[in-house]
């Protein structure tokens, strides 16, 4: 109940501001993680780490220029030396023999440091204003007011607005970038462009995590995403949710525990959606990958199994039973009672007291499997140098992954075929 | 004449994930020839010495070498990496990159004795590079990398050469060179086995050829192996399917063999 | 005396990281090194918690073990969830940073460790905790735990010398010449998690990695030479901890900041001197 009580006290009318800064740091996550799905898709999980590190110079002049905390001068220091920073990392990259890694490193902790060194320069140089400035490294949404949360909304916005126009171009260039500088898109101008969204995002992110944890807002919320479909379109709107719902329970879980930092926690959070969608996720997810696994060995063990009752049935003998199949010792009895029953589920087979008949069904299924095995033993035999007497244990792994399309075509190039390398008739 | 057995692969399968870059590939190679191999980009060719040398593990099947475990006579096998794998800008003089085929007889431990130094430097000179040593590695032209490397497998001291694309990137009169050496080296009872990707000179080069493409489509003497057919086999779009079941089996997470 | 402790402490820390960046700089590795030292943050702070003392044997513990856990994370991530490298590194430190912070901001005020330190070290007062040794010498707590490791890296690198060279120029060959490459592997990353967690402690996540990268880039800019670009390595990283530190008591600014800056600007010095010869070479050669 003291949870509740929490909760209804975080959005009551009193803690109006509270409200207001938690739905501006979710707008904010919302922002990076849709263009974080970019970063993500591009490979750039790095750079975006090196952007972030990178925008702190860049706030800490903006103060000492200035004097006062104007989230508009922070905001413009950001991008500049966020986008200086990429600069460096390409124009060195180019320009010498160090490795891609190497640069990043660099660059990311020169920034650093060359921001740590200004932020002790403001501290020790004891102006009033500089209370705060170090919420920077890990972020506190507290210390926004309404018009920072203002501010930082609208550019979040105008940044997915941004997206949402240039989908198709951003998209591309993700994809392949060759591709669509051969079909004449402007790569450099697009990739430009992306850049300085990506460092509009991190300038108005660090201030709800800070600078340190900023790239996990690009990177997390993405990958999770992408576990969860495979359409760039619905990857930015799970991945800009999952961004704002961290950002709104990492802004409460921050204020529930009283200094605790934002950034972290939002991280925390992000991190724990991340992982459901890498675990859960419905095609691409760890268990799905198991589930789809495990069916594969049941189609492979359907389908042997059904092959084995046609090849004894068209033999003469034209039923066979349960306990002959158990006997030829090819499966595990457990196995192939189990397998039966399925079979006998999806109308395959029928099971009358140990016998065991195929149904057409089950008929055609089985002359499937071993069309697709012969002809997979011609293709071989006449394309590639291999053993006679390695053709069929080859055969009897393959013949489960051929598709209706690629047998067509096998068909097609072998120009249907009536006899296999052992002159066995192929059954059509 | 056949001369005996010197490599032997038997249904030799490597999978990188899920997509098989070598299937159930069956050979044996004559010891004392020059042998290429052959195939379009992505067939395997790298992935087969690879398997040879013991830098990939097959997933199943085995190579034998001299009709052992690679591990009993590997001081007799040098292998020759792609070029294009090394990073060339690495802090190194070229006699820094020969000594490293006599690693293997010292270890790593122990220092090089002068009779190292005069392998080292006779390997230098019948590549031509003597005139280098001192030479960092990142001032070298291709031709001139290739036969570091040429040198450093020499420096080794096998019988044995494995070559990844030696002829890569070098101009003509470094190719004849090469190719004379290698020829000499056949002659003193070496054997060498070449991935090579020019189908020109490959009558003139090669006494037996493997060609391949994920699976092995033909391995013999080069004037039997050497037919239009097989070429167009080889390099032809006929081989598509088995890219395309390979495709499959890596989207559909199935086993390569279900045993 | 003050000065010299905190150069001397800071030169041990540049010495470790110029000899394990080094390799980490030609193996391409050097983010991975960025990695290792935010994720060893939740270790070292359960650690300090629960030893309650800055001893360095459990903490150095504590620190193996997280380390430990950050790589078997991204290992899962990429081999069994398939997700991309880049993606799986940036995942992994980000999420063990942000629990070591959290950890710290609960319950640092028991563990005096708090989060600005874990960023920018605490060098300025390593003097606090003098030892004495041989002699009466006093030397700061600190400093002694670097300079043994420091001496164990230079012998292991005398030893392994060979071996890493091989391993990191070209690893097929070695694997083809029998040489168990991850052997090696192992023996460099030991090397670098063990520098990292003692340099930790005295300047701060973000400048063992300026260390970790700069000065062996700067050298590898300036030599092509392994071994030279080792020890130049090491004299540029002293240089820096020298120039970094009285800047730093000039400008009364952080001394982790202030060597990171240096760092930076001899980087740029000797990159750009180094792409106009280059490019007044290639002029000439043409
Ligand atoms: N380490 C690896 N991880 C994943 N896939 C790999 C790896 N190495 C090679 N492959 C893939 O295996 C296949 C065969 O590669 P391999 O390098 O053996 O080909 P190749 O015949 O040497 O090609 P090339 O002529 O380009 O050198 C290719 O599809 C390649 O993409
Ligand atoms: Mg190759």
């Amino acid at each position: 109940m003291e949870l509740w009580e929490h909760i209804t006290t975080f959005f009551s009318a009193e803690n109006y501001t509270l409200f207001i800064v938690s739905i501006g740091s979710g707008i904010l996550c919302l922002a990076a993680g849709a263009v974080g799905t970019f970063t993500y898709l591009r490979k750039r999980a790095l750079i975006g780490d090196v952007i972030s590190h990178s925008v702190l110079p860049g706030i800490a002049i903006a103060f000492m220029l200035t004097g006062v905390k104007n989230p508009l001068y922070f905001l413009l220091g950001a991008v500049v030396s966020g986008l200086i920073s990429i600069w460096i990392v390409d124009y060195v990259q180019a320009k010498s023999k160090l490795k891609l890694d190497t640069i990043l490193a660099l660059t990311l902790s020169v920034f650093f440091g060359v921001g740590v060194v200004l932020l002790t320069k403001i501290q020790h140089g004891g102006n009033a204003a500089q209370s705060g400035l170090d919420s920077f490294l890990f972020g506190k949404a507290a210390s926004m007011n309404l018009l920072d949360v203002k501010l930082f909304s609208i550019i979040a916005l105008v940044n997915v607005a941004c997206i949402a126009v240039f989908l198709r171009s951003f998209s591309l260039i993700s994809f392949d970038e060759s591709y669509a500088k051969g079909i004449g898109f402007n790569v450099k101008l697009l990739k430009g462009f992306l850049a300085l969204l990506t460092v509009m995002t991190v300038a108005i992110g660090v201030q709800a995590v800070g600078v340190v944890l900023m790239a996990a807002l690009l990177i997390t919320p993405a990958a999770g995403a992408r576990y969860l479909t495979n359409s760039i379109p619905r990857m930015l709107v799970i991945s800009g949710s999952f961004g704002f719902a961290s950002g709104l329970i990492g802004v409460f879980i921050s204020y529930s525990g009283a200094g605790m930092p934002t950034g972290p926690w939002i991280v925390i959070v992000l991190s724990a959606f991340a992982l459901v969608a890498i675990l859960f996720g419905k095609k691409r997810g760890v268990f799905a990958r198991r589930r789809v696994k495990k069916n594969n060995h049941i189609k492979i063990n359907n389908e042997n199994v059904l092959k084995d009752i046609y090849k004894v049935g068209s033999q003469g003998t034209k039923t066979i039973t349960i306990n002959e199949l158990i006997k030829k010792e090819k499966y595990p009895p457990k196995l192939l009672i189990s397998t039966l029953k399925r079979l006998e589920k999806i109308d395959h087979v029928g099971l009358v007291r140990g016998m065991i008949i195929l149904s057409d069904k089950g008929r055609l299924a089985a002359r499937e499997v071993i069309r697709k095995h012969r002809l997979w033993e011609i293709y071989l035999s006449k394309y590639f140098q291999l053993d006679a007497d390695h053709l069929h244990d080859d055969a009897e792994g393959i013949e489960h992954v051929i598709t209706p399309e690629i047998e067509i075509e096998l068909i097609k190039l072998l120009e249907r075929p009536e006899k296999d390398p052992h002159q066995s008739e192929i059954p059509y | 004449m056949s001369n005996p057995t010197i490599v032997e692969a038997h249904n030799l399968t490597v999978v990188y994930g899920r997509k098989p870059a070598l299937w159930n590939v069956d050979f044996e190679l004559p010891e004392k020839q020059v042998i290429g191999i052959m195939g379009p980009n992505g067939s395997g060719k790298s992935t087969l010495l690879k398997s040879i040398m013991g830098v990939v593990e097959p997933t199943s099947g085995f190579t034998k070498v001299y009709d052992q475990e690679l591990s009993e006579v590997r001081d007799r096998v040098s292998y020759v990496p792609q070029r294009q794998d090394i990073d060339w800008d690495f802090p190194a003089s070229v006699w820094d990159i020969v000594s490293m085929g006599r690693f293997q007889k010292r270890g790593l431990f122990k220092k090089l004795t002068a009779e190292d130094k005069d392998i080292i430097t006779e390997s230098l000179e019948k590549v031509n590079m003597l005139g280098f040593s001192k030479r960092q590695i990142s001032q070298l032209s291709g031709g001139q990398q290739q036969r570091v490397f040429l040198a450093r497998a020499i420096a080794q001291q096998g019988d044995l050469f494995l070559m990844d694309e030696p002829f890569a990137g070098v101009d003509i009169a470094t190719e004849e060179m090469i190719i004379s050496l290698l020829k000499e080296m056949k002659t003193a009872g070496k054997t060498l086995v070449i991935v090579h990707h020019d189908l020109h000179t490959a009558q003139s080069y090669f006494d037996h050829l493997v060609l391949l493409n994920t699976r092995l489509v033909a391995s013999g003497p080069t004037q039997d192996v050497f037919t239009d057919q097989i070429l167009t086999d080889t390099y032809g779009g006929k081989l598509t399917t088995i890219a395309k079941i390979s495709q499959e089996l890596e989207n559909k997470e199935f086993p390569i063999r279900y045993k | 005396m003050n000065d010299f402790y905190i150069i001397f402490t800071a030169s041990l820390v540049a010495i470790n990281c110029a000899l394990m960046g080094s390799f980490l700089v030609m193996r391409r590795m050097v983010m991975i090194g960025d990695a290792i030292s935010h994720a060893v943050l939740p270790g070292i702070f359960v650690a300090y918690y629960v030893s309650g003392s800055t001893a360095s044997i459990p903490v150095l513990i504590g620190a193996a073990l997280s380390g430990i856990l950050a790589t078997l994370m991204i290992e899962w991530l990429t081999a069994k969830a398939r997700l991309q490298s880049d993606a799986a590194i940036g995942i992994a430190y980000t999420l063990l940073f942000a629990i070591g912070i959290v950890l710290i901001s609960k319950f640092g005020a028991n563990a005096d460790l708090d989060q600005q330190c874990v960023l920018y070290g605490e060098i300025e007062y390593v003097s606090l905790w003098l030892q004495p040794i041989v002699g009466g010498l006093l030397l700061p707590q600190q400093a002694i735990i670097l300079a043994i490791v420091c001496m164990v890296l230079i012998i292991a690198i005398a030893i392994g010398y060979r071996g890493l060279f091989l391993t990191t120029f070209d690893p097929n060959f070695a694997l083809s010449t029998g040489v168990a490459v991850t052997f090696w592997h192992y023996f460099l990353m030991s090397g670098v998690s063990l520098t990292t967690v003692v340099s930790f402690e005295s300047v701060g996540a973000i400048l063992v990695i300026a260390f970790l990268s700069g000065p062996p880039a700067i050298a590898y800019l300036l030599t092509e030479d392994l071994k030279k670009m080792l020890i130049l390595g090491c004299l540029i990283g002293i240089s820096c901890s020298i120039g970094g530190y009285y800047a730093a008591k000039w400008l009364n600014v952080s001394v982790s900041g202030s060597i990171s800056t240096v760092i930076g600007i001899l980087f740029l010095i000797t990159f750009v001197i180094t792409s106009v010869q280059k490019s007044k070479l290639d002029v000439i050669t043409s």
